[in-house]
């Protein structure tokens, strides 16, 4: 009995710990925005309710949030995969750019019926964000070129690739605005049409799909397994038999075709197209880094979370329309998360670092 | 009596009472030892000593004044010093410049290395502790660098000197040298704590022993009215009874390593390796840490290419095959160190247990785990090895050091594979599941396994082996029959010496 409850107390002081530091970390960063918005001589109930509402409001906000989410989740969710098993990959941003991209040309340049074009769309996206990441890892194993540096360069890549495409092959052929740069605009049968009524489209529902077959992968499979032995210790992975390289595709290749297809979801359900920067701007894959963060990677957590900074954007938006406060606020707020919950990053490779250092010194003996 | 601890008692957050109402005292010239098995309360004890751990009530006393350590170096103030099992050294650095750290001598902003060395040389003649002070750390031999160690406390005037486990990773020859300098700094008015699960150690040198057991002292005895016998009754609380290993009569060849070489950065680390295991077998390798175990062991089960030469295992060619395909020919592997490669310290002792078998029946089929069967599996490997747990969802790392060896220990042996290579199997456990396990690893033998040994302990390798190599310098340099055992000249042979 006794044992029992101290197994109840453990478990409850596990999640709370769980729970405390993305609590402090939005406290924390709430309370300094509100410094600032009191210095901005607006009150801070009125530019937070004005938040809210515009955020979680009513059925058009919502809709609205939810749409936004959908590839804060995906972002999220290749963020999760790569990391809990070891690979600190931040790819997502250029895997999410190419995905986007190759769903819109797909979609728009493709003579078949629409739903083989969604289809074939969203297979595009898939291949090139896993291709993308499969790039990263070749680096990594071949030339031992860490992700960090690795991903956030062909970030850009991607990016300005897409930009110069965007500008001079495949511009929008029968645009109106000359200024716009942009491709043509997808044809109503090749999106992805709304779930209900509103914006939200079925990329969401998708993107809560995934997050379920994610679910199921981490708990269910044996992949999980070795995967999450991976990225607890990689020795002791491949001791167990592991194959470090198979599973350093097959994660790579789970990933970048998340990212791929959060980018796909944004062209066919939201924006119709590709435009030029549009998920460079936005900052979708580091969101989705943010929300993975704040839920400790949990995937279900992770899609809470983006669903959450996600209001925070749609409802910055609302705020800076009905009173003074400017939507950088709504940045600044998840700057401050972001930053909060890097101390936990730092946390984790510390104690990494530790248990190294003590192995080595038990292996010098 | 130079110091003094009354009724310390210690409690941890989680619960767990580590010293119980323990009072001891340390009288000055004297050697204390301290002996008991793992989880005793030996290392807390130490730990309050040397003031890394506070003490939950109790008080200390150097030379009848009340102490109250916070850190390390209030302790070091007050004339305690503590040779760590993992020796605190600088590579890089010299001895001598590693002996002053933290005291260095200076002329103006730079330190003076001519008096330096010549200090440290005054020092280690006074204490008759010959070592060279302009040597590089990294250079100097295992048994050399705990003499820095030494020094360094002596440099930093100690009166008091904890030893934690000081022989462990030293050679034969290494101790007997180790057991007259602590008799050397006895008689030259230090105060000695020797803290050691090794009794022949106990007897060549202390004058009084406390024996703990389950977080209390037991016993109290002068070196003259005690045993081994009676000590290690003490400790475990049950006789010891010493092993007889009946014949068995070797069977096929299941392991077998022709010619095996290992080059790194131009040096051979293993050199010519020709050794085999046969079925009914258990074969020990003897040498001091470093000289090519780890290597051996690695390209053995696939987790280092060796240059060239074969690895056998069944008859089946596993050279430089894939960690699954060694493991499938039939072979397991306890690793020599259990947090490195045997265990993920954050995960549950369920996904400890599993790992290894996570592709195969019955634990898992599709891709898919099965988690109820993985789960009674883990309580199963916890009984039978008796691990200190509560659940098999608790993480690895609340298991101390001598648990989790157990459950790695319980994992590989369970797998019942013809050929076990088993390293350091019972590193930092208590003699009591030592014995166990031992009993284990002969039950395997008799079954028919082929059990390759790797151990620094000697006494292991010697009471269990049917045959032991020699690895000196990544060869191996002698083979002995159980019969012909003998440790003398085994120990000669582990530095380096010719063969008789």
């Amino acid at each position: 009995m006794t044992r029992e409850n101290r197994n109840w107390k453990k478990t409850l002081l596990a999640i709370a710990d769980g729970f405390s530091q993305p609590l402090v970390a939005v406290i924390i960063s709430l309370f300094l925005a509100a410094i600032v918005i009191t210095i901005c001589g607006e009150n801070v109930f009125t530019a937070y309710g004005a938040m809210l509402r515009g955020a979680f409001g009513n059925s058009f906000y919502l809709n609205d949030t939810l749409k936004r989410s959908t590839p804060i989740i995906m972002g999220g969710l290749a963020v999760r995969i790569a990391w809990r098993s070891g690979y600190e990959a931040m790819g997502g941003e250029g895997q999410m750019i190419l995905g986007a991209f190759c769903a819109a040309l797909v979609a728009y340049y493709l003579p078949v019926p629409g739903v083989v074009r969604i289809v074939l769309a969203m297979l595009a996206a898939s291949v090139v964000g896993a291709a993308y990441s499969i790039l990263s890892g070749w680096l990594y194993e071949r030339f031992q070129v860490t992700f960090i540096i690795s991903t956030l360069m062909l970030n850009y890549i991607a990016n300005y690739f897409a930009s110069y495409m965007t500008n001079y092959v495949v511009k929008d052929p029968d645009g109106l605005d000359i200024n716009a740069v942009q491709t043509g605009k997808i044809a109503v049968e090749a999106r992805l049409q709304s779930i209900f009524s509103g914006s939200v489209h079925w990329g969401f529902a998708f993107a809560l799909i995934c997050v379920a077959l994610m679910t199921f992968l981490f708990k269910k499979t044996s992949f999980g397994y070795k995967s999450r032995m991976g990225g607890l210790n990689p020795k002791f992975a491949l001791y167990g038999g592991v194959n470090p390289r198979k599973m350093l595709y097959l994660v790579m290749i789970i990933s970048g075709v998340s990212a791929g297809l959060g980018g796909a979801f944004e062209a066919l359900g939201s924006k119709y197209r590709y435009i030029d920067q549009m998920i460079f701007t936005t900052g979708y894959a580091w969101s989705g880094m943010v929300a993975a963060l704040l839920a400790n990677f949990n995937p279900i957590g992770t899609a809470v979370a983006s669903i959450l900074l996600a209001g925070l954007s749609t409802g910055g938006s609302a705020m800076q329309r009905s009173t003074i406060i400017p939507l950088e606020v709504c940045n600044m707020i998840e700057g401050i998360i972001t930053l909060l919950m890097s101390v936990r990053l730092i946390r984790i490779t510390q104690r990494g670092y530790k248990t190294k250092r003590k192995a080595k010194g038990g292996a010098r003996a | 009596m130079i110091f003094e601890m009354k009724d310390i008692t210690k409690v941890y957050e989680d619960g767990v009472v580590a010293n119980d109402s323990v009072s001891l005292h340390l009288n000055k010239g004297e050697i204390l030892s301290i002996v008991g098995e793992n989880g005793a309360g030996k290392s807390t004890i130490m730990k309050i000593l040397y003031g890394l751990v506070k003490p939950s009530y109790g008080e200390i006393y150097v030379k009848g004044e009340r102490m109250r350590f916070r850190t390390p170096s209030d302790a070091m103030a007050a004339g305690i010093g503590m040779v760590q099992q993992h020796f605190m050294l600088f590579e890089e650095m010299t001895v001598a410049e590693n002996i002053v750290f933290k005291n260095e001598i200076r002329k103006g902003l730079f330190m003076d290395m001519d008096k330096t060395i010549e200090t440290v040389r005054a020092l280690s003649e006074k204490y008759s502790l010959t070592i060279d002070p302009s040597a590089r750390s990294a250079d100097c031999p295992v048994g050399l660098r705990q003499r820095v160690e030494i020094l360094k406390i002596l440099y930093q005037n100690a009166e008091i000197i904890i030893f934690d486990e000081p022989s462990a990773v030293l050679t034969p020859l290494e101790v007997d040298a180790l057991l007259e300098t602590l008799k050397n700094l006895a008689a030259s008015g230090k105060s000695i704590v020797l803290i050691t699960h090794k009794l022949q150690e106990v007897m060549a040198v202390s004058d009084r022993i406390y024996v703990m057991r389950a977080g209390k002292v037991v016993a109290e005895r002068m070196k003259s009215e005690t045993s081994i016998e009676e000590l290690a009754f003490l400790m475990v609380g049950h006789p010891m009874t010493t092993r007889q290993i009946p014949a068995v009569h070797p069977g096929s060849r299941l392991l077998e390593m022709k010619a095996l070489t290992l080059t790194q950065d131009g040096r051979d680390v293993l050199k010519d390796i020709s050794i085999h295991v046969d079925a009914g077998e258990i074969v020990g390798i003897a040498g001091v840490s470093g000289n090519g175990q780890s290597e051996l062991i690695q390209c053995i089960t696939g987790l280092c290419a060796s240059t060239s030469g074969q690895v056998l295992v069944q008859g089946k060619d596993v050279t430089n095959r894939s960690v699954r395909e060694i493991r499938d020919a039939g072979l397991a592997h306890i690793s020599e160190d259990r947090f490195v490669w045997g265990s993920a310290v954050q995960a549950t002792l369920e996904e400890n247990a599993l790992m290894g078998r996570q592709d195969s029946a019955p634990f898992s089929s599709h891709g898919l785990v099965r988690h109820s069967t993985i789960r009674s599996y883990a309580q199963k490997l916890i009984q039978d090895f008796g691990v200190k747990a509560s659940s098999p969802t608790q993480k690895m790392q609340e298991l101390s050091g001598g648990n989790a060896q157990k459950l790695v220990v319980a994992r590989e042996m369970s797998m019942n594979t013809p050929v076990l290579i088993c390293c350091e199997p019972t590193r930092g456990i208590d003699i009591g599941a030592m014995e166990s396990i031992h009993d284990k690893l002969v039950a395997r033998r008799e079954e028919g396994a082929a059990v390759l040994l790797v151990s620094s302990e000697l006494t292991e390798i010697m009471s269990l082996s049917d045959r032991i190599y020699v690895l000196y310098g990544g060869k191996i340099n002698g083979e002995f029959q159980r019969d012909a055992m003998d440790d003398k000249h085994l120990g000669l042979l582990m530095v380096g010496g010719a063969r008789a």
